[in-house]
């Protein structure tokens, strides 16, 4: 295999600690996605980047960034993709995933932060995620204290750019989240010397709609009632790996995928034994590596057939107005968009409710779980009244908190074996 | 058979053997029972050669699955061909037939364990 320990070396990153996630990769993806029978064929391409994940994609940003291009680091559903995009940049995720990183965060962080904040602060700090090394600025975005205060720390040694998020949705915010959007729009072509266009925006918000077209198709295959066509962990790691990949590869593999996932639904093919509980997934995101919780769940007796989340149908669902040609349209197409998703940052977020509601009956599921990672307080708070709402609108709800830590594995298994036990009662 | 790889006896303890091109053989450290299935992983040089062989096995109805190279097997991150060593012989020759270089044919017992719960 192509030795990535220059390219790593080169990106200053402490490889001595880094081969040490290296070693734990394979074993936690060969149980997880391995043991998994009768997967579509087409996952052999997310197998093989994430595989490499520390080496694919980052030498080719490294290639792209030896162009002239810059590589913009975001942590957040919220960061608008297409303009960076429309400037020549290319947006990468951040690592955030794994408890490998947590107890570098910690050494800055207090431990009652959540896990994904912590993680992405000890993934940089600990010099062992290549995309923190070679993003060129990071954009934050304040959808939660403990991020914005974790800006702070980054904004140290990198550059870091924050966008403010309304923490409501009156027309106002709005307006607001639009001036927002122009203002980052002019930071993007002063960052890269590329002057923003309608034409080239115009182009990026096809891209990335085309992206969401996409990601959309495989999870509509997952509404088919009588067949699962893909096990959730298998879909959620398509999710994850989309805040990485080129957009229109992304594209391009997420449309190969819904292909065979119909063909699949066509010709009755499940991943799953017949009757399996279809359960939908809510709640905080689920940052790669994390594939705990999916796996407990499909390895618990049921199936995981919706992802509401910022790692799920919120990246994805409501397109961007494409018939806009100057950029103030543009950026008032692009703040619609975006403000239509519903964190738990907003108040009230009664729009979360409607949403897992109507993907619960249009994915007919048998029971919702609503998760959160330790200390997301926005998340926990609201969990009361979601939880209350989806009971009334007759779906069981199981509501679990945990973070990136094996050691509650057991327990995890006790309470979703419990559940899934209630739903085939 | 994955390679030339030996297997011991039934009750003996056995070897995971990684066999080079070149012929010559290494032995990882790690014992484990003969009765624990063994699975072969083909090593490459590129991601790329990894993709094509499985694409190209995958096309002769041959059962194979990318995976990440096992630990035992290499010490890098790195992309891996997973198959059983019963058509290891089918896939070496669908290398060849394709032009795609093995850096190494390894068999190691069963790595895979749904629930072992050790997660990244």
């Amino acid at each position: 295999m192509s030795d990535r320990h220059e390219m790593w070396s080169n990106l200053g990153m402490d490889l001595e600690a880094h081969d040490l996630l290296c070693s734990v990769l394979p074993t936690a993806f060969g149980d997880v996605f391995l043991s998994q029978e009768n997967r579509p064929e087409a996952m052999s391409y997310w197998d093989a980047v994430t595989a490499d994940i520390h080496g694919i994609r980052p030498a080719e940003l490294v290639e792209e960034q030896k162009k002239g291009r810059k590589v913009f680091g975001t942590f957040c559903v919220y960061v608008p993709d297409e303009i960076v995009m429309a400037c020549n940049g290319i947006v990468t995720g951040l690592c955030g995933g794994s408890q490998f990183w947590v107890p570098d965060g910690e050494k800055a962080l207090p431990s009652d932060v959540c896990p994904l904040i912590k993680a992405s602060v000890g993934a940089r700090l600990g010099r062992t995620c290549p995309f923190f090394r070679i993003a060129d600025m990071y954009v934050g975005e304040t959808t939660c204290d403990g991020k914005k205060k974790a800006y702070e720390i980054l904004a140290k040694d990198v550059p870091m750019y924050v966008m403010d998020v309304p923490q409501m949705k009156r027309a106002k915010d709005i307006a607001a989240w639009t001036v927002e959007i122009a203002e980052f729009a002019k930071t993007v072509e002063e960052f890269t010397g590329v002057e923003l266009t309608a034409v080239a925006l115009a182009d990026a918000i096809k891209l990335v709609n085309e992206r969401r077209r996409a990601l959309a198709r495989v999870y509509a295959a997952r509404k088919a009632a009588d067949v699962i066509p893909i096990s959730g962990t298998d879909a959620i790691l398509m999710m994850q790996i989309a805040f990485f990949d080129d957009p229109a590869r992304c594209a391009e593999k997420a449309n190969a995928l819904a292909d065979e996932l119909e063909r699949r639904v066509a010709d009755g093919v499940s991943a799953f034994p017949a009757g399996t509980k279809r359960v939908l997934l809510t709640g905080t995101p689920l940052a790669v590596p994390n594939w705990k919780l999916q796996h407990v769940i499909e390895t618990s007796g049921a199936a995981v057939v919706c992802e509401e989340m910022c790692t799920g149908t919120r990246y994805f669902e409501n397109l961007v107005d494409e018939s806009h040609t100057t950029l103030d349209g543009q950026f008032q197409a692009l703040s619609e968009r975006y403000m239509k998703n519903n964190c738990a940052c907003f108040t009230p977020n009664e729009g979360r409710i409607d949403d897992v509601i109507r993907l619960a009956r249009e994915y007919d599921v048998d029971g919702i779980i609503n998760t959160n990672l330790k200390f997301c307080t926005t998340y926990k708070v609201e969990a009361p009244a979601l939880e209350q709402a989806l009971e009334d609108a007759g779906f069981p709800v199981l509501d679990i908190e945990t973070d990136y830590a094996d050691n509650d594995v057991e327990q995890l298994r006790t309470r979703i074996g419990a559940f899934v036990e209630m739903l085939n009662a | 058979m994955c390679s030339q790889a030996s297997r011991e006896p039934s009750g003996m303890t056995r070897e995971p053997v990684r066999r080079e091109p070149s012929g010559t053989t290494r032995v990882s450290a790690c014992r484990e029972p003969s009765d624990v299935p063994v699975d072969c992983y083909a090593l490459f040089s590129s991601h790329t050669d990894a993709m094509a062989l499985y694409e190209e096995v995958r096309a002769r109805g041959i059962e194979a699955r990318i995976s990440p190279t096992p630990r035992a097997a290499r010490a890098t991150c790195g992309v891996a061909l997973l198959f059983s060593p019963e058509v290891g012989e089918k896939v070496q020759q669908a290398a060849a037939d394709i032009g795609v270089t093995l850096e190494g044919l390894v068999e190691l017992p069963r790595q895979i364990d749904a629930m072992r719960d050790r997660y990244c």
